[in-house]
C-alpha cells in the first residue's frame, strides 16, 4: 500500500529546474524616489497634503532585467558606476524589493555587501560570530560547528573574546569575511569587498573563493576589476543604465565592455573639450619649477598615424610629443619625461641625453618627439612629468600635470609594463 | 497567521541574538554593570514613594492578607507592570532605527530586532518581578491568584508588542513619532492607577458619569488585574480577563499586520 504524498511529487518535479538555476530574475524593475526635500516629520506630511506639490522625482535604477544565474557557477556583474549593479545585487540579496518583476532563489544566500556591518562594538568577536551567523540564517548548531574554522581563518585567536570595538579595521574585515565564507553559503554574493586587508589575507580570500567555486557554491560577484571577472567568473553580465547589455561567457562580456569603454572615451574626447592639460591649466595649478626661459606648453600622444590620440594602446607604436616655447636661445637643453602611477610608483623616466646629445634650442615655439616602437605600459592611467634642464639647472619642471591613458583591446597580463620576450620549451635530453 | 508564526519561529535564533545584543550592550562600559537594572527601578520607587506616599499621602488600600498597607510595595506592583509595558512599546522604535545600517547591507526580517528588543525587556522585568515576589513572600501576602500572573503577562506582552510593532514602523518613516510617544506615555502614566488607587477615580463616577471610560483604558485594566492578583489576592473577574484577551489579541494582530505591510520597504527609509 502506498500513501500519496503531494509534497514528494512537488520536490521531484521541482528538482531538475532547481538544479541548474540558482537565481531567477524576471522582468525586474526598481524605482527609487528621489525626494527633493524628504518629508520625515508629521508636520510636513500634513502641510504638503494641501499643496499637493510633487516633491519627488522617480528614478529607475533598473529598467527591466531578465537574468538566470546558473547554479554552481561564478557570475560576474560589470558596468560603470551607477549602472545598477549594486541595486541588482541588493534586490537579489533581498534587501530591497523589486518595484516590478520577481526574483527567486534556490538556496541560502550569504551576502557580503559590507564586511562586519552587523557587528556590535561592545560584544566580543565570538558573540558577534553568533549574531552575524544568525543574521545569515544559520542555527546555533551550525554556527557552533563552523566556529573553530572561522576563528582560524580570521587569524584572531588571541582577540576573539575581546570586544570588537578594540579591533583594528583590518581585523574587523577579516572577521567579517571569515564569517561570510565559512558559514557554508549556498549562494554567495560579493560586492567589491575583497580589496581589503593585507596581501596575505587577500590571497587567502581568493584561495577561499576558488575553493568555494570548486565545491559548487554559486558566487555572484560585483567588481570593477575586469581582470578578476575574466579570471574567476564563468559567466558575466554587463549592465548599463539599468538594462542588460550583454550576458555570456565572462571573457566575451569583458571584451565587449572594454570595446564600448574605448569607443565612448574616443567619442567624448573628439567632441568634448580636450581634457589634456593645456598651458593655462598647468600654469599655477601644478607645482612648476625652473627658471622659465623655456616652457613645455603641451604634451600630445600620437598614434601610429601621427595624429593625436586621447589614449594609447599597449604594444602599439606611438610618439609622445612635448611642445615648448622658448624666449631665449639655449645652447644645451635636455628634455625628460617621467611616468608615475596614480599611487605614486615611478614606472619610467627617459631623457633625451646630456653633453653632446643635448639639443640647442632657438627662441620661439617647437616640439620634441619621443617615439616608441611598442608601448610597454599596461592599461591604466599614468601621470606624466616633463622636465627641461641643462645639466643641473632646471629651466622648466612640471610635476605630474599630464595624464596618459593607456588601453588595450583585450584583458592583458597583470602588472604595470608588458615585457616582450620569447618563450621556448627545452627538454633536458636535447 | 500560521505563516507569521512560522516566520518568527524560523528566525528565533536571530531574535534571540538581537535580544542578547541588547542586554549585553546595555550596561557595557558602566562601572556597576547590571547592578543598574536593580538600582534604576529602586531609585524611581524611592522618589515616587517619597512624593506620593509621604508628602502627598495617597491612600493605600489594605492588602489581601489583611495587614499590609505599605504604599511602596503597592506602588511597586503597578510600576513593574507599567515599566514592562512602556519598555516593550518603545524599545522597538530605537531597535529598528539602530538596525537600519544593517538592514541596508544584509537581508533579514525587520521584525527580528523589534521582537528581539522586546524580548530583552523580559530580562529587566524578571529582575523586578523577582524582587517583588521576594517582598510579598517576606510580608506573607501570597495566594493562588499568583498563578494568574503568567497568563496576565502573556496578554500584556501581546498587547505591548502589538503597540511596539506599530510604533517602530511608524517611527521609521516619521522620526517625530518617538517624541509624540514620550508625551503620550507620560499622559497615559497619570491616566492609569499606578501612583494612586483606582478608588480615587471610581469615587467620582456619581458626579462625572463620563469618567467610566477610564476603566476601558487597557493599561488601567491590566494594572487593576495585576493589582487584584498580587495585592488584593482576588480573582480579577471574568469580564476583565475577557476584555483584556480580546484587546490584546486584536492589538497584536493589528500591529503585526501593519508592521509586515509597511516594513517590506523599510530598508529604503531608514
Amino acid at each position: 500500500m502506498t500513501v500519496f504524498h503531494p509534497a514528494d511529487v512537488e520536490t521531484i518535479a521541482a528538482e531538475p529546474q532547481a538544479a541548474d538555476i540558482a537565481i531567477e530574475i524576471r522582468g525586474v524593475k526598481k524605482r527609487f524616489r528621489r525626494f527633493n526635500d524628504r518629508k520625515t516629520n508629521v508636520k510636513e506630511l500634513f502641510s504638503s497634503r494641501r499643496g499637493r506639490a510633487k516633491r519627488y522625482d522617480d528614478f529607475w535604477a533598473l529598467k527591466g532585467i531578465d537574468l538566470d544565474i546558473p547554479r554552481g557557477k561564478t557570475f560576474g556583474l560589470i558596468g560603470h558606476n551607477g549602472s545598477g549593479k549594486s541595486t541588482l545585487l541588493k534586490l537579489v540579496a533581498g534587501i530591497h524589493r523589486p518595484t516590478e518583476g520577481t526574483i527567486e532563489h534556490h538556496g541560502r544566500i550569504s551576502a557580503m555587501l559590507e564586511l562586519g556591518a552587523g557587528f556590535h562594538p561592545e560584544m566580543s568577536g565570538r558573540d558577534n560570530i553568533y549574531l552575524n551567523g544568525s543574521i545569515l540564517g544559520m542555527t546555533r548548531k551550525q554556527i557552533d560547528a563552523a566556529m573553530d574554522k572561522i576563528i582560524a581563518f580570521s587569524g584572531l585567536e588571541e582577540f576573539i573574546d575581546t570586544p570588537v570595538k578594540v579591533y583594528s579595521s583590518g581585523m574587523y574585515v577579516r572577521l567579517g569575511f571569515a564569517i561570510a565564507v565559512n558559514l557554508e553559503p549556498e549562494i554567495l554574493i560579493v560586492d567589491e569587498v575583497i580589496a581589503v586587508g593585507d596581501e596575505e589575507f587577500q590571497r587567502r580570500c581568493f584561495d577561499h573563493l576558488y575553493e568555494l567555486r570548486r565545491r559548487g557554491v554559486t558566487i555572484v560577484l560585483v567588481t570593477h576589476s575586469l581582470g578578476l571577472v575574466a579570471d574567476l567568473c564563468d559567466e558575466a553580465a554587463w549592465l548599463d543604465g539599468g538594462t542588460l547589455k550583454a550576458v555570456g561567457p565572462s571573457r566575451d562580456v569583458v571584451d565587449q565592455y572594454l570595446a564600448a569603454v574605448n569607443r565612448r572615451e574616443a567619442a567624448s574626447s573628439q567632441d568634448g573639450p580636450d581634457d589634456l592639460a593645456t598651458d593655462d591649466e598647468t600654469e599655477g595649478k601644478t607645482p612648476r619649477r625652473g627658471s622659465g626661459e623655456i616652457r613645455v606648453t603641451k604634451v600630445d600622444y600620437l598614434g601610429q598615424d601621427g595624429k593625436p590620440r586621447p589614449f594609447l594602446a599597449t604594444g602599439q607604436p606611438c610618439t609622445i610629443r612635448m611642445s615648448y616655447r622658448a624666449t631665449k636661445a639655449l645652447p644645451s637643453v635636455t628634455f625628460g619625461l617621467g611616468f608615475t602611477t596614480e599611487s605614486g610608483v615611478q614606472v619610467a623616466g627617459p631623457n633625451s641625453g646630456y653633453g653632446e646629445h643635448a639639443y640647442a634650442v632657438e627662441p620661439g615655439e617647437g616640439h620634441v618627439d619621443f617615439a616608441l616602437d611598442e608601448l610597454p605600459l599596461q592599461p591604466g592611467e599614468f601621470l606624466v612629468t616633463t622636465a627641461v634642464v641643462d645639466k643641473g639647472h632646471p629651466y622648466d619642471y612640471v610635476d605630474r600635470a599630464f595624464v596618459l591613458k593607456v588601453r588595450a583591446d583585450d584583458v592583458s597580463e597583470p602588472g604595470l609594463v608588458k615585457l616582450t620576450g620569447n618563450w621556448s620549451l627545452g627538454s633536458a635530453t636535447s | 497567521m500560521t505563516q507569521s508564526v512560522r516566520a518568527v519561529w524560523q528566525y528565533r535564533g536571530l531574535i534571540g541574538n538581537f535580544a542578547n545584543r541588547e542586554i549585553k550592550g546595555k550596561y557595557k562600559g558602566s562601572l556597576l554593570g547590571s547592578a543598574w537594572s536593580l538600582i534604576n527601578p529602586l531609585a524611581t520607587l524611592a522618589i515616587y514613594s517619597l512624593v506620593f506616599g509621604f508628602i502627598i499621602k495617597f491612600p493605600t488600600p489594605v492588602a489581601g492578607n489583611g495587614e499590609l498597607t505599605s504604599f511602596t510595595v503597592y506602588l511597586f506592583t503597578a510600576l513593574v507592570v507599567w515599566n514592562f509595558f512602556q519598555s516593550v512599546a518603545t524599545s522597538g522604535m530605537g531597535a529598528l532605527v539602530m538596525a537600519g545600517p544593517l538592514l541596508r547591507k544584509i537581508y533579514f526580517p525587520p521584525f527580528a530586532p523589534v521582537i528581539g528588543s522586546a524580548g530583552a525587556v523580559l530580562n529587566q522585568t524578571a529582575i523586578e518581578f523577582g524582587l517583588l515576589f521576594v517582598v510579598y513572600l517576606v510580608v506573607g501576602n501570597i495566594s493562588w491568584t499568583f498563578l494568574l500572573v503568567p497568563i496576565l503577562m502573556i496578554l500584556l506582552a501581546a498587547f505591548s508588542l502589538g503597540i511596539g510593532l506599530f510604533l517602530a514602523v511608524m517611527n521609521a518613516r516619521f522620526r517625530d513619532v518617538s517624541y509624540i510617544v514620550s508625551v503620550l506615555l507620560s499622559l497615559l502614566f497619570y491616566m492609569s492607577p499606578i501612583i494612586y488607587p483606582i478608588s480615587l477615580v471610581t469615587d467620582l463616577y456619581d458626579k462625572h458619569g463620563w469618567l467610566r471610560l477610564y476603566e476601558y483604558n487597557p493599561v488601567t485594566a491590566f494594572i487593576e488585574a495585576f493589582k487584584s492578583a498580587l495585592w488584593h489576592l482576588e480573582f480579577p473577574g471574568w469580564g476583565r480577563l475577557a476584555y483584556l484577551t480580546v484587546v490584546s489579541v486584536l492589538v497584536l494582530i493589528g500591529g503585526w499586520t501593519f508592521f509586515q505591510r509597511k516594513s517590506a520597504d523599510v530598508s529604503e527609509e531608514l
